[in-house]
């Protein structure tokens, strides 16, 4: 696996105009647009951010990316938790 | 001529204004006074136009293009990020010496990536808005470096990008009153494992570091002991190295410091001065 198409589906999750929106109204449309492993699919719809962590991505973008699929910034200790949680 | 009058290292820990509360009233107050003593200074020394270097947080530039080190010389607006609890505004930026700037180093060997127009983040956002905006006098140039995503900037080169900006102030025909912000930092891990946590020991050794003018200290860390000791957020010592780099033979002083664990960030307040 490589996180080159995982971190461009993060950013463009996080980032692209209206596009928060689209993925959260059809994740599995939204991520075949990505050329994606099923695995990195899993990952990303799965919320697997510790996984996502350890294959290279940027924190900084793995915490954007749940912060803007998972309520905002009052879901960080959930965040944090998953991040921690024993592998 | 222009010259060359103050810089300054501080904090653009965006949590400062997005959850002011978060923290005690004696520490948040600490750090806003913070800001407000930068935005006092700037107008002793009578600055008229400030270098503010930040860095990107992966949220305007993205995996398609990530520039190295970037300067805007058109217009600019911030903070994009609704979140920050800042209005978006438009910056007043001073353009003529940013193209001049921009120029010089084209024609020295700084192949510069450029903004015509951009809608910046929270790092060069949140010092404008807290030191200057309201002063009309005041113009800014923005300066974006890549210290948080890899490829990394190298510390050796933010200090000399510092120093080639320098120059370039210096070789230009106006009369400008420059001073720098060197933004972010110090400890903090943004995303990781470690978030909420402060290295109060690291952050006093670089400002201990600042202090006796030491920027060698700082450029010989490597950044996998940085990303161990203080968080992917302590890469923006990058963001210092730049304004140290600018200002010539500087020493340091420590305008206040507060471990906020509340806002995640060692949070750091210094003058430079030659």
């Amino acid at each position: 696996m490589s996180h080159f198409t995982t971190e461009r589906a993060l950013w463009e999750i996080t980032s692209g105009p209206g596009s928060m929106q689209a993925y959260m109204a059809d994740p599995d449309g939204f991520l075949a647009r990505f050329p994606l492993s099923d695995a990195e699919h899993s990952m990303i719809k799965g919320k697997d951010v510790q996984g996502l962590s350890a294959m290279g991505n940027s924190d900084m973008l793995v915490m954007l990316f749940w912060v803007a699929v998972s309520g905002g910034f009052a879901s960080l200790g959930e965040y944090l938790g998953r991040m921690n949680a024993p592998a | 001529m222009a010259k060359i009058v103050g810089g300054f290292l501080l904090p653009h820990d965006p949590l400062v204004t997005a959850n002011p509360e978060a923290p005690s009233k004696e520490q948040g107050d600490a750090v806003r006074d913070g800001f407000k003593h930068v935005a006092r200074r700037l107008e002793e020394i009578e600055v008229d136009t400030v270098i503010v270097i930040g860095d990107d947080h992966y949220t305007v530039f993205g995996p398609s293009c990530l520039p190295r080190y970037l300067i805007v010389v058109g217009e600019a607006a911030g903070p994009i990020e609704p979140w920050v609890g800042l209005p978006q505004e438009p910056f007043r930026i001073n353009q003529p010496l940013a193209s001049h700037i921009m120029q010089h180093g084209f024609d020295n060997g700084v192949d510069w990536a450029v903004a015509k127009s951009i809608t910046l983040d929270h790092s060069t956002s949140l010092p404008i808005h807290l030191c200057f905006q309201d002063k009309p006098g005041i113009s800014a140039i923005p300066v974006l470096i890549n210290s948080g995503v890899e490829p990394l900037i190298s510390n050796r080169r933010c200090h000399r990008l510092g120093q080639q900006m320098r120059s370039a102030v210096q070789a230009w025909e106006g009369s400008e009153r420059v001073a720098i912000l060197g933004t972010g930092g110090i400890s903090h891990w943004v995303g990781m494992k470690d978030m909420g946590r402060v290295n109060v020991e690291w952050d006093k050794m670089i400002m201990a570091a600042v202090e006796r003018g030491d920027a060698e200290a700082i450029i010989a860390l490597s950044d996998e002991e940085i990303i161990r000791e203080s968080g992917n957020g302590g890469l923006e010592i990058k963001n210092w190295l730049v304004a140290l780099g600018f200002i010539d033979q500087f020493k340091g002083e420590v305008i206040e410091y507060q471990a906020v664990n509340e806002w995640v960030t060692g949070c750091g307040f210094m003058e430079i001065a030659a």
